[in-house]
């Protein structure tokens, strides 16, 4: 019994040390559903448009200079800070080697866990280790494109990250730190994608 | 200093910059040259948002090396810098090169397509 155990263990060690294949598994999850908001705060980041609860947004900090972000820290502890950013493909996809004009956003993140050649972009964006790795879509409709976010689920207190991939458009947006559920369901619940001002 | 002292001290740096920007889990990797060169660029990164690090200069040829960050960049003139960067600053810095960090660590350069911004 404790041979077939070992040897099964063993077995699993080699299949997971493979750089062609991943522990983790894209999951597929529903669209988080738009619940009324009496006190949301109405934010614009790029193409975003965000409403999320006030509790949840805190204080929201732009710096006047240096890359581009908006951070909501929602208490004093750094450890909730969030901050969302944007890269354009070519940067997120492109230092793996991926041929950026030809693979989408969405073609290289469906794709990280089960390409050989994704092994490095695996690692390095965290999905190696993730607890788990889910995707949600919105479909396009007549005034919105479609939208897919990645989740990228980190162990409990670590920093989480979620990518939002837009069709059409060449930035991929980033919001990583303390995701909880209920900024999860806030940020996707109610998003939309709209002009800049 | 040795060559694994440098490269202690090199980790030192990262790994204080990540806690400042309370993100986790603080980098773990293996330091390199390539991992020397995503560093300075970081540096370079915050001179954007805050005259903390405004005093590290460019490297030679352009490209850092573990020695050359060593050289350039001691443990009090570090902390003594580190100690007016804002959490903010850290936090976007940190934030968008730590793939980019990942990628060095498992040894691969760094070329300019592999370069955020």
């Amino acid at each position: 019994m404790m041979r077939s155990v070992h040897a099964m263990v063993a077995a699993l060690s080699l299949l997971y040390a493979s750089p062609g294949i991943s522990a983790t598994t894209l999951t597929v999850r529903d669209w988080p559903e738009a619940r009324p908001c009496a006190h949301c705060v109405l934010m614009q980041f790029g193409t975003l448009e965000l409403r999320m609860p006030a509790a949840l947004v805190g204080r929201v900090y732009v710096a006047p200079n240096g890359p581009p972000g908006m951070h909501l820290l929602p208490s004093p502890d750094p450890r909730r800070a969030l901050l969302l950013f944007a890269v354009s493909r070519a940067e997120m996809i492109g230092k793996y080697g991926v041929d950026s004009t030809s693979v989408t956003a969405r073609e290289f993140f469906d794709s990280l866990v089960n390409v050989e050649g994704y092994a490095v972009a695996r690692k390095a964006e965290g999905v190696e280790k993730a607890v788990r790795y889910t995707r949600t879509t919105r479909g396009a409709s007549a005034d919105a494109p479609g939208v897919a976010a990645y989740l990228i689920e980190a162990r409990a207190g670590e920093t989480q990250t979620l990518h939002i991939a837009i069709d059409g458009d060449d930035l991929i947006y980033t919001l990583a730190g303390d995701i909880s559920a209920p900024v999860y369901s806030a940020v996707l619940s109610r998003l939309r994608i709209v002009p800049e001002p | 200093m040795s060559r694994e002292q440098k490269e202690q001290h090199v980790k030192g740096m990262i790994q204080s910059l990540y806690r400042l920007a309370a993100v986790t889990p603080v980098w773990d990797g293996d330091v390199n040259d390539n991992v020397a060169v995503v560093v300075e660029k970081m540096l370079s990164e915050t001179k954007a948002c805050s005259r903390a690090f405004v005093w590290v200069p460019r490297p030679p040829a352009g490209r850092a090396t573990v020695n050359w960050l060593c050289m350039q960049i001691g443990h009090s003139m570090f902390a003594s810098s580190r100690a007016r960067l804002s959490q903010a600053c850290a936090r976007t810095v940190i934030l968008r090169w730590r793939s980019t960090l990942e990628m060095a660590a498992l040894g691969l350069a760094v070329t300019k397509s592999r370069m955020p911004a």
